[in-house]
């Protein structure tokens, strides 16, 4: 389990973050919603030791093992930022930058396993020998995805893994996120803005409105008010297939 | 989807074995032009003379005398001076995430200047004629040594700036341009008041020459080379890390602010001690490690090595151009690599696809 307790983040006197306090559980994919400049990014930035938070304790337990810890600090966590443009280097060396910590100089063949799995499991083995500089913006974001699972994280944190992807790609992108979520048993923390895609795919909703935990719960979270509230907008939710869809009027 | 099961790692293993035959071919060409300097010279002497020379380490007379007192310093000065200007480019335009900047870019080569030129109007009574000789009477060591401290005045400066506020990587080029233009008016205003002697001898010393490197020289620049070739070697994947940006980077557990101020602190010091011990030679820091990412992208475990190679190979190559251009008149290197330098870094620009 992931903790947050208290969390305070300020950048030059503007509190971003304010006593931030939810968990996350491991196999459930968490989607973290608000508004532009809520304070969704330094949370995960926090979280992922890019940014150190001014009060508060990020904490990482594991009931069945007893471990407890600082998860960044001991490498548990792969951050996968907003989406950006790539060096000219080979997806596999993207990817085989996940295993830093592992690596003095040379890669031993257990980091060249651990790329090669992560690869199979982002579904990007036909593209490995490609130039990270000349891919789909799609792609990208699957070597990305790639290069975290190759940390071998027990916390994945992705900040708006879906953002500039085409519809198809939206889809695939979270439907992977999803399965290795559940497939690998770790703690995913997600930054998503398409509350479709959110209400789809995630299983927990942590709402965040100008920097303040707004609701945080499962599916139930998402409701017309809730809605309303966190983005200032007029929306409907309809029932459909056992499922809900925002739209907005 | 094609199913590529299990051939991954072999590909990517035949994608590594290309890169090394890069490399084999760059310390090749540095062999033969190494070669050649010791041959080149007009000192006339055959393969023969200069092989039994150099492994009998007689330097008594004969090919012996002209191979270990003038072609052997010089060929290490220019093999050791431009592999560190090389390898201290590379990882320069990496933590400063500007291709076009190399350790000059802040200041140091100005720096430089600004000593050197204080060392020759300030602490020398002239009463020699001709400027180069006035410019051998000096101790050996004190241009040297103030051109030195000059530019670590210089990084220095920008390393507090960058430790005292947050400042970024292009707060730290910006920082550059203020610290070269102070130092270039400062050295103008000694400048303006120096006699022509002085004057000369001060525009001497900004003209590259690897020749002005003895033993002495040479073993202050190797052991600094050498300790700032290990960091950013130890450093590679850092390094690859940092070329995602900062948050990546931070995100990957490198410690960003750590590697970008010992980073340049490092190159500061090679490209310090290079250019107080044989002046300002350009260009070579920026050649080198575009060249190589032609080949081999943006990896820096190939990148920094390589870029100290090809930077060794092409200001060997420069300083053999330097000596039989206009023999026997022997021009100062730093002419050379920046007139051959700027068409080649202009065509690099041109063909290269990294949208620079």
């Amino acid at each position: 389990m992931l903790v947050f307790e208290g969390l305070f983040f300020r950048y030059s006197r503007r509190d971003v973050l304010e006593n931030i306090t939810f968990s996350a559980q491991p196999g459930k994919l968490c989607a973290l919603v608000g508004p532009n400049g809520c304070g969704k990014s330094t949370l995960l930035k926090c979280a992922a030791g890019v940014l150190a938070p001014h009060a508060g304790a990020i904490e990482y337990n594991d009931p069945a093992s007893g471990v407890k810890c600082r998860p960044h600090a001991e490498g548990f966590t792969a951050y996968m930022p907003q989406a950006q443009a790539p060096p000219p280097c080979s997806v596999f060396d993207a990817v085989l930058l996940g295993r830093r910590r592992h690596m003095n100089f040379r890669a031993r063949k257990k980091d060249l396993e651990k790329t090669e799995e992560a690869i199979h499991l982002a579904c990007i083995s036909d593209i490995a020998m490609k130039r990270c500089d000349n891919l789909s913006g799609g792609e990208l974001q699957k070597v990305i995805l790639a290069r975290s699972l190759a940390q071998e994280p027990k916390v994945l944190l992705l900040d708006e893994p879906t953002n500039h992807l085409d519809l198809k790609n939206q889809v695939e992108m979270m439907k992977l996120i999803k399965n290795i979520t559940e497939k690998l048993n770790i703690i995913t923390i997600a930054a998503i803005h398409d509350m479709n895609l959110a209400v789809k795919y995630a299983a927990k909703f942590v709402m965040i409105k100008n920097g303040k935990i707004f609701a945080d719960s499962n599916i139930s979270a998402v409701t017309k008010e809730n809605i309303d509230s966190l983005y200032s907008v007029d929306s409907k939710i309809y029932d459909i297939d056992g499922g809900k869809i925002v739209v907005i009027n | 989807m094609k199913n590529l099961e299990g051939c991954v790692i072999e590909s990517y293993a035949a994608a590594g074995a290309s890169k090394l035959i890069t490399g084999a071919f760059i310390a090749l060409a540095l062999f033969c032009a190494a070669a050649a300097s010791f041959l080149y010279g007009q000192f006339e002497c055959g393969p023969g003379d200069v092989f039994r020379a150099l492994v009998s380490f007689d330097d008594t007379a004969g090919a012996g005398y002209v191979l270990w007192n003038l072609r052997m310093p010089r060929t290490l000065a220019a093999a050791f001076c431009g592999a560190a200007l090389g390898s201290a480019g590379a990882v320069t335009q990496n933590v400063l995430k500007n291709p076009l900047a190399t350790p000059f870019t802040i200041g140091i080569s100005q720096g430089a200047a600004f000593g050197a030129s204080f060392a020759i109007i300030f602490l020398k009574n002239y009463s020699s004629a001709s400027p180069s000789a006035a410019y051998a009477q000096m101790h050996p060591y004190s241009i040297a040594f103030c051109a030195f401290a000059g530019a670590l005045i210089s990084t220095a400066f920008i390393l507090a700036l960058s430790g005292f506020k947050n400042v970024g990587p292009l707060g730290l080029i910006l920082a550059g341009v203020a610290l070269n233009s102070l130092f270039g008016a400062l050295t103008m205003l000694m400048q303006y008041f120096a006699t022509d002697i002085q004057l000369s001898s001060a525009l001497f010393w900004t003209f590259g020459d690897v020749g002005k490197a003895g033993y002495g020289e040479l073993a202050v620049i190797v052991t600094v080379f050498s300790l700032a070739f290990a960091y950013f070697i130890s450093k590679s994947w850092d390094y690859n890390a940092l070329e995602w940006g900062d948050e990546t980077a931070a995100g990957l557990g490198v410690n960003v602010k750590r590697l970008r101020i010992t980073t340049m602190l490092l190159a500061s010091l090679v490209s310090a001690a290079v250019t107080a011990f044989v002046g300002v030679i350009g260009f070579v820091g920026l050649i080198a490690p575009h060249t190589v990412r032609i080949f081999v992208a943006g990896d820096y475990r190939y990148l920094t090595a390589y870029s100290a190679l090809l930077g060794a190979f092409t200001l060997l190559a420069s300083d053999l151009i330097a000596r039989s251009a206009l023999a026997p008149q022997v021009l100062p290197v730093g002419i050379v690599t920046a007139f051959a330098g700027a068409p080649l870094f202009l065509y690099i620009l041109i063909k290269g696809d990294r949208g620079i």
